[in-house]
């Protein structure tokens, strides 16, 4: 038996675990990064963000809600099922104030205002039967993308729908959208492994396509920038038309389905991951610039 | 990852990204099998033919079949082992990264790597800066490779001391060494993956010198019967043993996927 004893103190080492495992690597070492959140702070598995009035509004998808949070503070809740949400995927603000959610399980997009009234703009009745996502152009306009029609639409603030770019542009699942700064929209596909742009004339590029190892899943766009998530590799990039695609982080293990990015202004960016959606677990993490 | 186990691995490490010659070399031991594997197969050969009055050829050739065995086990017990946690090969340690530890970002340790000038860590580690992570690369502990050949070499030196020291010897330096020199592994994953193979080794060659060892007896007299059949065999079961059972993995998972698709 004793000459057994060190194997069996492997495998017993080898599969006891207490906390699950995971691990972030960065590869720009620009930055440090802090776990900010996790589920035991009052949310589940958080997808979409958005960073608004010193905080971060969660598309809460494992939970159905649609939530603001501070770090250190429990989370408020904005609408839940009973505002017809069912998984809330990517949030957009408008200059009032009011927030945009798309839903690929329940369609349509939903508008939240300050004071936590929430109706359904435009539903699947007008087409939007699974939703992803969402951005506000820098003239006002809302884009919305159509899971099930393989489109990009434009949706009025009073519920009229139009085609921006129909099922011929060839463009799988508009997982997310971004506008920069000259109002030219990009939009992840991370069915076809594809970032698109569609620039103000109306023409569709592909400045990413065919990369080994990248499939768009949320973008956020700041600073001339294009950050871009990755949850089938669990990376984060940072794109732009004149230095192309970088790496900036790395994510394994319960980090590895990273999901969903914004930044607060000062150079920070958040990150939602889903380590368990069906079990309602997940994180926030931060990169901070290192100055 | 312990402080014996950093400054071990520096210190092996610190032969790369020096010269282009040795690191050609390191790469040679990783990459081409007959470097890799080559002379561990000859002893292994040495061992089943040569002529020995201390130990007669019948317990040589259970104790090497016995060793073939094991290694049909080992690879995938070793990578069970080694996918039940989260532990990277050195080279991704020369990023900052963090760890999950009690519920808080820890930053790891910084290991201070120095890239090979040529060869597949070279291109492993390119892969990286471009965002490409291999999930084989975050399963590290404990080595297939060092239970792999320790196994073999152990087995080898079970059947003929002379040819046993000399495969031993080259699996530690050229084989595995080259591993840790490379970035591949840290001296606690070979430590590990050693003792992993060396004790499923003895138990296999426990249980066979008793009375199990009688079902191996009518094999060992085919090989004496038909030596040329039984050299081509054992050529293709080397040659297997050193790609590290790649091939039997594969037409295991081939099997598995066309069930799938029948049932």
């Amino acid at each position: 038996m004793s000459r057994f004893l060190p194997l069996l103190c492997l495998l017993v080492a080898a599969c006891g675990r207490s906390e699950p495992e995971a691990r972030l690597f960065l590869i720009d070492p620009g930055y440090r990064a802090e776990l900010v959140g996790t589920s035991a702070d009052g949310f589940t598995a958080p997808d979409g963000l958005l960073w608004r009035d010193g905080g971060l509004i969660l598309a809460d998808e494992g939970g159905s809600a649609l939530r603001f949070w501070r770090p250190g503070t429990a989370p408020r809740l904005l609408a839940d099922r009973r505002a017809g949400f069912a998984s809330p995927e990517d949030v957009a603000v408008d200059g009032a104030g009011n927030l945009y959610v798309t839903d690929d399980d329940a369609g349509g997009v939903r508008r939240t205002d300050r004071q936590g009234r929430t109706i359904l703009l435009a539903g699947p009745a007008q087409g939007l039967v699974s939703t992803e996502g969402i951005a506000l152009s820098p003239s006002g306009a809302l884009a919305v993308g159509d899971q099930n029609g393989h489109r990009i639409l434009a949706v009025a603030p009073d519920g009229r729908v139009t085609v921006l770019a129909g099922p011929r542009a060839g463009i799988g699942k508009p997982e997310s959208l971004a506008f920069d700064d000259a109002g030219n929209l990009y939009v992840a596909d991370n069915a076809a492994d594809v970032l698109y742009l569609i620039t103000r004339d109306g023409r569709l590029h592909r400045p990413i396509a065919g990369r080994p190892g990248f499939s768009p899943e949320t973008l956020f766009h700041a600073g001339g920038r294009l950050y871009i998530t990755d949850s089938r590799h669990g990376a984060l990039f940072r794109y732009s038309p004149e230095d192309g695609l970088h790496v900036v982080a790395l994510f394994a293990g319960d980090f590895a389905n990273v999901q969903g990015i914004t930044g607060d202004g000062d150079g920070n960016l958040y990150l939602s991951v889903q380590a368990d959606l069906d079990g309602g677990r997940g994180y926030i993490l931060r990169l901070a610039p290192r100055r | 990852m312990t402080g014996l186990d950093a400054a071990l691995f520096v210190a092996l490490n610190g032969l790369a990204g020096r010269s282009w010659v040795a690191d050609s070399l390191i790469a040679l031991s990783l990459d081409n099998i007959l470097v890799k594997a080559g002379p561990i197969g000859a002893c292994f050969l040495y061992a089943w033919y040569r002529e020995d009055d201390a130990k007669p050829k019948p317990v040589r050739r259970r104790i090497l079949l016995v060793t073939l065995l094991s290694l049909l086990l080992i690879a995938p017990l070793s990578k069970t082992l080694s996918e039940s946690r989260l532990a990277p090969r050195p080279f991704l340690l020369g990023q900052h990264s963090y760890v999950l530890r009690d519920g808080a970002l820890a930053e790891a340790p910084f290991v201070a790597y120095r890239t090979p000038e040529t060869g597949a860590m070279r291109d492993r580690a390119e892969a990286l800066r471009e965002g490409r992570l291999d999930a084989n690369d975050l399963a590290t502990f404990p080595s297939d490779h060092a239970a792999f050949f320790i196994a073999l070499s152990l087995g080898i030196l079970l059947a003929c001391r002379r040819a046993g020291a000399v495969a031993l010897a080259w699996t530690l330096v050229v084989t595995l060494g080259a591993r840790v020199a490379a970035g591949m592994h840290w001296p606690a994953d070979i430590a590990a993956g050693a003792l992993v193979g060396a004790a499923l080794l003895g138990a296999l060659q426990l249980a066979f010198a008793g009375r199990a060892g009688r079902l191996l007896q009518p094999a060992i007299g085919w090989t004496e019967r038909w030596p040329g059949l039984a050299a081509a065999l054992l050529f293709l079961a080397l040659l297997e043993a050193a790609n590290v059972m790649q091939t039997v993995k594969r037409a295991l998972e081939i099997v598995s996927a066309l069930a799938g698709r029948l049932l």
